[in-house]
């Protein structure tokens, strides 16, 4: 499995453990999770906690741009992607 | 809303009454005393978990120290989102005592902003930044407003628990525990108006909303709870006092029976409230 597969398989993980509404293989990269309400806006909190443990690296949640919790892919782009 | 009028008004009297300057009520002291408890040991995040209990006194009052910090840090990040939802209610709809209650409301969270920041910067050189990510939504007719001091009596329920024990709590250095009575004082205040207005509005507008935005408001405010608790869990002040594995911490501590129990006895009056006026229908899983 490469790195990048291994990442978004690790954050459906951690989202379907949360969510009140899926399982792991109803998320693809794409879904909308926020739309969709498989999270709330409320758990963003926990997700920005757990992916500054992953990658090490604090989140300026000022700096944020909207739309990056929007699916797995948008949250890969902009924590992972330049990390390779 | 004759009865929250009246109550506004009283609020009102009761905040003149006690109309205070923070920049003269607190002496500063060039360093804190580290050897003093800076917040309630038994009101510490990991307390009575085996980590805690792993560590001995020096550590423990290293680890109450950032508490503290990271307590006052989301103490200024509610009320900075306090502050701005207030502000945005001034002369609204309301009739003329609340917007007046308004402005003695607006004025404490300044205070009180003031005072936190102060013991944050000169002592721990730092705020914590805040982690929540507010998203635009659409509301029904009257949600934003029931959502908005619904929140508020969350954040300052739980909030004024902690300034009430810290408050009473001889084992605090004076500084720390003055800052928690001063703050109790004027939340008492602030909590009978935010429980108010927030029975008030639901009666108001839950009549005319559907099933499912019933259901979303009862979801919304049962996970709002929760993520408010998890901000009194922070792995960066694990890592401040110089303990390992600060994120597992973190995540254990939510898991521990002893954390979890601590949680619901802190917010048992908080949510009976909310269960009582029919806001909630069962107590939040914390």
């Amino acid at each position: 499995m490469s790195k990048e597969r291994e990442i978004k398989q690790d954050l459906k993980a951690w989202i379907a453990k949360r969510s009140k509404h899926c399982d792991i293989d109803s998320i693809m990269d794409d879904t909308l999770i926020l739309e969709k309400r498989i999270i709330t806006s409320v758990q963003i909190m926990d997700l920005i906690l757990y992916l500054e443990n992953l990658t090490s690296k604090a989140v300026n949640i000022e700096q944020v741009q909207p739309g990056v919790f929007s699916s797995i892919d948008t949250i890969y782009t902009a924590f992972f992607a330049d990390a390779g | 809303m004759a009865k929250l009028q009246q109550i506004a008004t009283k609020l009102s009297a009761a905040s003149l009454k006690r109309l205070s300057n923070p920049y003269t009520e607190f002496e500063w002291p060039e360093v804190l005393d580290l050897d003093k408890w800076q917040f309630s040991p038994d009101l510490i995040s990991l307390y009575g978990t085996d980590v805690y209990n792993s560590l001995d006194q020096g550590q423990q009052k290293r680890l109450a120290f950032w508490e503290a910090v990271n307590f006052f840090s989301i103490n200024i990040h509610g009320e900075k989102a306090l502050i701005q939802g207030l502000a945005d209610r001034l002369y609204k709809k309301w009739p003329v005592e609340i917007s007046g209650y308004l402005h003695h409301f607006l004025d404490e969270e300044n205070k009180h902003m003031t005072i936190f920041g102060t013991f944050c910067e000169r002592y721990g050189h730092k705020v914590y930044p805040d982690k929540k990510l507010s998203i635009a939504a659409e509301y029904s007719d009257g949600e934003e407003d029931f959502l908005f001091f619904a929140k508020v009596v969350i954040f300052e329920e739980l909030v004024d628990r902690y300034n009430s024990h810290m408050g009473r709590d001889d084992r605090l250095d004076d500084l720390a525990r003055h800052i928690n009575e001063y703050h109790h004082n004027d939340e008492s205040r602030h909590l009978a108006f935010g429980r108010e207005i927030t029975r008030n509005l639901f009666d108001e507008y839950s009549a005319h909303w559907d099933e499912q935005t019933l259901a979303r408001v009862r979801g919304y405010l049962a996970d709002y709870m929760a993520a408010t608790w998890k901000e009194y869990y922070n792995p960066g002040v694990y890592r401040d006092a110089g303990l390992d594995d600060a994120y597992e911490l973190y995540e254990s501590a939510l898991v521990s029976p002893i954390c979890k129990s601590h949680r619901e006895n802190i917010s048992a009056n908080c949510i009976k409230f909310f269960i009582k006026n029919g806001i909630l229908l069962e107590a939040p899983d914390l």
